[in-house]
C-alpha cells in the first residue's frame, strides 16, 4: 500500500481541545500508555467505544530568575510555570511562546536524545513535575502503564537503562505497574503493518519507523515481536540545529516554521531556511534507509514475504514526507521485499496509542 | 645505569633502583619479551595501552543504578505550580474490533 490510499481500517481524529481539565466521568478501560519524548509527552487512554483520547504536552521550559520582574510577569499572564530550585520554569508552548517574544535565552528540555538530559540539573524533577500533571492517577488500583523507551543508538554511546530505571520508579511510585516498551514497536501495535505471502497476510509484522524530535527507532517485527531494533540520534532536533548553522535563523523560529509551513511536496526554495529543511529531512531519509540496510543485513535478518513499512511521529508530519521516504527507498539496499510504505493515521499520538494497547494487553493478561 | 643479562645486574643492583636500562646486542630480545609476556599471563593492563578508554570489568552495576535512579526522584525542596493538570486533549478513533484483536495477540506475548 502507498502512502496515498487510504487504510482499511477507520481511523480518524475527532477532535482537539486545549488545555482541558481530566474528565473523571469518561470512563476509560484500564491500560495507560506514554509516550515520553524529547519534545512531547503524549498520554494515551482508550474509551469503552474504542476512542482513543491523547493528552499532550509540549516537553519544554523557559528558565526565569526569581525577581519583581518575572514575579509581575506571571502574574499578569497565564503562563503556567513551575517554581524549582529557586528558578521559575515556564511550561510548555507558552515556553517557546516567550522565548520568540523575548528574543533572548533558549528553552530547555528535560529529555534530550530520547533520554533524560543529563546537562541539566534538575531534568528528573522537571520531568516528573510534568509528567504526574499530564499522566494523572491510576483509574484502578496497580493499573498496567506502558512508557515508550528508545533502542540503544548505533550512532551514539548511550545507554538507555538508567533512563528506563528512573521512569520505572517514578511510575510506580504515582501507583501504576509501570514497563517499558520499545518505541518503535509501539508504531507497531498501533499500525499494525502486514507480511503478505502467497498463502496469508500475517499481522503485526514488518518494519516501524518512530522519527521523533531527539531519536529515530526503528523495529523489525514479526507477528508482535521484536526481532530487531535500533534507534539513530539525528532526527528532528538534529534538522533544527544544522538549519540554525545554515541559515543563522533561530531555532525557535526555525522550529516554528517546520511545525506550521513546512510541506516537503512544494518547497519554496526562495526561502532560504525551508530550503535547508527540505535539504536536511532528504539528508535524514537517506542515514534511516542506509542503517535499516546495514542492521538487517549485518544481523543476516529475513522475512518470508513482502514486507509493510509503516512510519509515525512528530518529525514525519510534514506533508510529502511519506513520498520522499519512497522515493528514497527505491534506491535502497534493504534486504527485504517491500510491499509499501504506510504513514500512521495519527502519527503525533502513534507512540503513545501503541504503548495503551500494550498495557492494555497487561491487563487483559493479568485479569484471565 | 647498568648493563644487565637475563634479568640480572651485572653490577648486583636491584632491578627496582634503576633508571635505564642497556641491553647487550648479544641478548635475544624477543625472548626476553616472549617470557615477560608469559610471565605477566593474561594481565589485561599491559596490553591495554594508555587510551584511556573504559573497559568492561564484569562488575554487575544494576544495583547501583537502582539506587540511583530511586534517588532520582525524590522531591527535593518545597516546589511550587500554578497547574494541576496540563496538556491538550486529541480523540482519534480506531475500528475498535481491530484494536481487540491486537490486543488478544499481544496478551499471549511475554513481555
Amino acid at each position: 500500500m502507498t502512502s496515498e490510499e487510504k487504510p482499511d481500517i477507520d481511523v480518524q481524529e475527532v477532535e482537539e481541545v486545549k488545555n482541558v481539565k481530566k474528565d473523571d466521568k469518561t470512563k476509560f478501560k484500564p491500560g495507560v500508555g506514554c509516550d515520553v519524548g524529547t519534545s512531547n509527552i503524549v498520554v494515551a487512554r482508550q474509551t469503552e467505544d474504542g476512542t482513543f483520547v491523547n493528552r499532550f504536552h509540549r516537553d519544554m521550559l523557559y528558565p526565569l530568575d526569581v525577581s519583581d520582574e518575572s514575579a509581575d510577569l506571571l502574574e499578569r499572564s497565564d503562563y503556567l510555570y513551575v517554581k524549582v530550585a529557586g528558578k521559575y520554569y515556564i511550561v510548555g508552548d507558552d515556553a517557546l511562546k516567550l522565548v520568540n517574544a523575548i528574543g533572548k535565552g533558549e528553552v530547555v528540555r528535560p529529555m534530550k536524545d530520547g533520554i533524560l538530559n543529563p546537562t541539566l540539573k534538575q531534568s528528573s524533577e522537571l520531568l516528573f513535575y510534568i509528567i504526574k500533571a499530564v499522566v494523572g492517577d491510576p483509574i484502578i488500583e496497580n493499573e498496567p502503564l506502558r512508557f515508550s523507551c528508545p533502542a540503544n543508538p548505533v550512532d551514539r554511546d548511550l545507554d538507555n537503562l538508567f533512563h528506563k530505571m528512573v521512569l520505572n520508579g517514578f511510575f510506580n511510585k504515582m501507583g501504576y505497574v509501570s514497563k517499558d516498551v520499545n518505541e518503535a514497536m509501539c508504531i507497531c501495535y498501533d499500525c499494525n503493518p502486514k507480511m503478505k505471502s502467497d498463502e496469508e497476510e500475517v499481522p503485526l509484522s514488518g518494519i516501524c519507523c518512530s522519527f521523533g524530535g531527539g531519536m529515530i527507532n526503528v523495529a523489525l517485527s514479526f507477528k508482535g515481536l521484536e526481532l530487531n531494533s535500533f534507534s539513530i540520534t539525528k532526527s528532528g532536533d538534529y534538522i533544527d540545529e544544522r538549519t540554525e548553522l545554515a541559515t543563522g535563523i533561530s531555532k525557535n523560529k526555525i522550529i516554528k516554521i517546520k511545525e506550521r509551513s513546512l510541506n516537503l511536496e512544494d518547497v519554496d526554495v526562495s526561502d532560504r531556511v525551508q530550503s535547508a529543511l527540505s535539504i536536511y529531512y532528504d539528508e535524514m531519509i537517506n542515514r534511516v534507509i542506509h542503517l535499516i540496510s546495514k542492521e538487517f543485513v549485518d544481523k543476516n535478518s529475513d522475512m518470508d514475504g513482502e514486507i509493510e513499512i509503516v512510519v509515525a511521529g512528530g518529525s514525519s508530519m510534514p506533508k510529502g514526507f511519506c513520498d520522499r521516504f519512497e522515493k528514497c527507498l527505491k534506491h535502497s539496499d534493504i534486504p527485504f521485499s517491500i510491499c509499501g510504505v504506510r504513514h500512521s493515521d495519527s502519527p503525533f499520538n502513534s507512540v503513545s496509542q501503541g504503548a495503551c494497547i500494550r498495557a492494555q494487553a497487561d491487563y487483559a493478561k493479568v485479569s484471565k | 645505569m647498568g648493563d644487565y643479562v637475563d634479568g640480572v645486574s651485572r653490577s648486583g643492583g636491584s632491578v627496582h633502583n634503576v633508571h635505564s636500562v642497556n641491553v647487550s646486542k648479544d641478548v635475544d630480545i624477543d625472548a626476553i619479551a616472549a617470557a615477560v609476556a608469559k610471565a605477566i599471563g593474561g594481565m589485561p593492563s599491559f596490553r591495554r595501552g594508555h587510551s584511556g578508554e573504559e573497559l568492561e570489568d564484569g562488575f554487575d552495576n544494576t544495583k547501583s543504578l537502582e539506587n540511583i535512579a530511586e534517588a532520582m526522584i525524590v522531591q527535593r525542596g518545597k516546589n511550587e505550580s500554578n497547574f494541576e493538570d496540563l496538556g491538550s486533549v486529541k480523540k482519534t478513533k480506531k475500528d475498535k474490533k481491530d484494536v481487540d484483536k491486537t490486543i488478544d495477540l499481544l496478551s499471549k506475548l511475554g513481555d
